[in-house]
């Protein structure tokens, strides 16, 4: 359930640039999918992200999220279709396309970028450390909150609860037996961990040090420049080509 | 009379989903009522995953697992679970209810038990596990120890025909081992089937006449604990230490002819005492 949120290793080419490079990236794309309402241009955006997702070894996983997002996807152009004045159907896949390049471009940032390297971001833009290991350990305690829970369904399930049968506040109520454990086991571990955190020296000073620096090399420079040239040609594209839908 | 079998494994596979490796790789296994068994094995082996197939809570990819006569792809887990009751790692994955009582009554409520009816079996139960005195408190005041008997409780409370231990021992001292051992023999020997899913080795020689032992998915050996356990090849495919006291009767081997199950210290001791009263044996030495 919770397991599209995990994050799974990797190494490629952009697993490897730098972090802010990447998010200059999902930044240009969100902006430029804002830039133009036309079908086509959005198509077009969508298939130049294509290839980052493969030299990224990511577009399965990719294809999966979208898979996931379906349901959303479909919402949004019923919706579109529904409530909007168009002409014609292509408004309706241009706000649906625009969606989905959204999630595409954070997606590349998501699915290639370590959480501790997006953590090391935050630092950089002075955000306290506090709240930078807060946003990490999120991540980090997802896949062992999804595990716990499925036990716990399992243990409750093994005493002949069953969560299929009744109607929708019988159902609520079945759930209080997962949820109680379930916040209680987490609440109890968040303060083992902090203990096991103070005794590990964890806020003995402002000025904490770190494993692994960021380094501006000059393949994020080339890369950098390439996000920054292709974004503007886009843009004037977008702006000043007659696009048919 | 000959007992029947009350669960019956064939060929059973299994992978979770999204996971490239079989966990159980055609596991074969029958238990009859009655039985009183430990399933050994290290961490990962499949013990766990073995036991949820006996609910129901995991579905076979391949093979089949009987259960009391019923076919576990056929039936849900709450039907399942009238015959299986099954005892959870972690008594802090199942606490929820502000009382001990109501907590011992959760799975009545799910049968669909009267309440009257329900409140005086698990006051029964709860008595059994020593816990009365402490009906009316919260269950997450209690013991390590005392949590443990009561996640016993609120499985045993309905009577199941096979009674499922998932590392029972874990985090539990001497003194609460002991009870464990008696709670595990009394039901025993009230007829029902006992399975102790475990890997503390000095528990079940101490109190566990029959064993499995798994190791990668597959059941590698099963037999008497006193044959099994003091046999180091199948120990260390196991991965686990033989028994200390199967250890010293495998030094003494040689000298004394060891009878009965010797891993408990009573019967070793009786043993040891036999060979001491022959003067013969006394002068070899």
């Amino acid at each position: 359930m919770l397991r599209g949120f995990e994050y799974l290793r990797g190494d490629s080419p952009i697993h490897r640039l730098d972090p802010r490079v990447k998010i200059l990236y999902s930044l240009a794309y969100s902006v430029l999918c804002f830039i133009s309402l036309k079908a086509t241009f959005l198509a077009l955006l969508l298939v130049v992200n294509i290839p980052i997702l493969v030299i990224g070894k990511v577009l399965k996983r990719w294809l999966n999220m979208m898979k996931a997002a379906i349901p959303f996807i479909a919402l949004i152009f019923l919706f579109n279709v529904l409530f909007q004045r168009f002409s014609n159907i292509w408004g309706a896949v241009a706000y649906t396309l625009r969606f989905i390049i959204f999630m595409t471009a954070f997606a590349v940032l998501f699915l290639t970028t370590t959480p501790e390297d997006l953590a090391l971001v935050m630092v950089k833009l002075k955000i306290p450390y506090e709240y930078t290991l807060a946003f990490t350990m999120a991540i980090r305690f997802v896949p062992t909150l999804s595990r716990e829970l499925q036990i716990i369904i399992d243990a409750q399930r093994s005493r002949g609860l069953e969560l299929e049968k009744g109607n929708i506040l019988e159902r609520i109520r079945k759930y209080m037996p997962i949820l109680i454990p379930l916040i209680v086991h987490e609440i109890r571990r968040s303060y083992t961990l902090a203990e096991a955190m103070e005794s590990r020296g964890f806020g003995y000073t402002k000025n904490r040090t770190y494993y692994y620096e960021m380094k501006f090399t000059k393949k994020d420079a080339v890369a950098l420049l390439c996000i920054m040239v292709s974004a503007v040609f886009l843009g004037i594209l977008g702006k000043t080509l007659l696009w048919p839908f | 009379m000959p007992r029947r079998d009350v669960i019956e494994v064939r060929d059973l596979w299994y992978k979770y989903p999204e996971a490239k490796e079989w966990v159980l790789k055609g596991i074969n296994l029958t238990i009859k009522e009655g039985d009183l068994i430990a399933i050994m094995g290290e961490n990962g082996a499949g013990k766990t995953t073995l036991v949820k197939h006996f609910n129901g809570i995991l579905k076979p990819d391949k093979g089949y697992v009987k259960v009391c006569g019923l076919d576990t792809r056929e039936h849900t887990v709450a039907e399942l679970a009238k015959y299986v009751g099954l005892v959870f790692q972690n008594p802090d994955h199942q606490i929820f209810a502000s009382t001990v009582l109501e907590e011992t009554m959760f799975a009545l409520k799910n049968f669909g038990w009267d309440p009257e009816r329900a409140k005086r079996r698990a006051k029964e139960v709860l008595k059994e596990m020593g816990l009365l005195d402490y009906i009316n408190t919260s269950p997450f005041s209690l013991s390590g120890g005392e949590k443990k008997r009561l996640t016993i409780a609120s499985v045993l409370v309905y009577d199941p025909e096979i009674l499922v231990l998932d590392e029972p021992t874990v985090g539990q001292d001497y003194g609460q081992k002991r009870r464990l051992a008696e709670i595990i023999e009394r039901i025993n020997s009230l007829g029902k089937t006992v399975i102790v899913v475990t890997h503390d080795i000095e528990f079940v020689a101490e109190y566990i006449e029959h064993v499995i032992v798994m190791s990668r998915g597959t059941i590698i050996a099963e037999g008497e604990a006193t044959k099994v356990l003091c046999d180091d090849n199948i120990m260390k495919r196991a991965r686990l230490l033989p028994p200390q006291l199967g250890m010293v009767v495998k030094n003494l081997e040689d000298y004394i002819d060891f009878k009965g199950n010797f891993l408990r210290l009573p019967v070793f001791v009786e043993n040891l005492r036999r060979w001491l009263e022959n003067d013969e044996n006394v002068k070899g030495i």
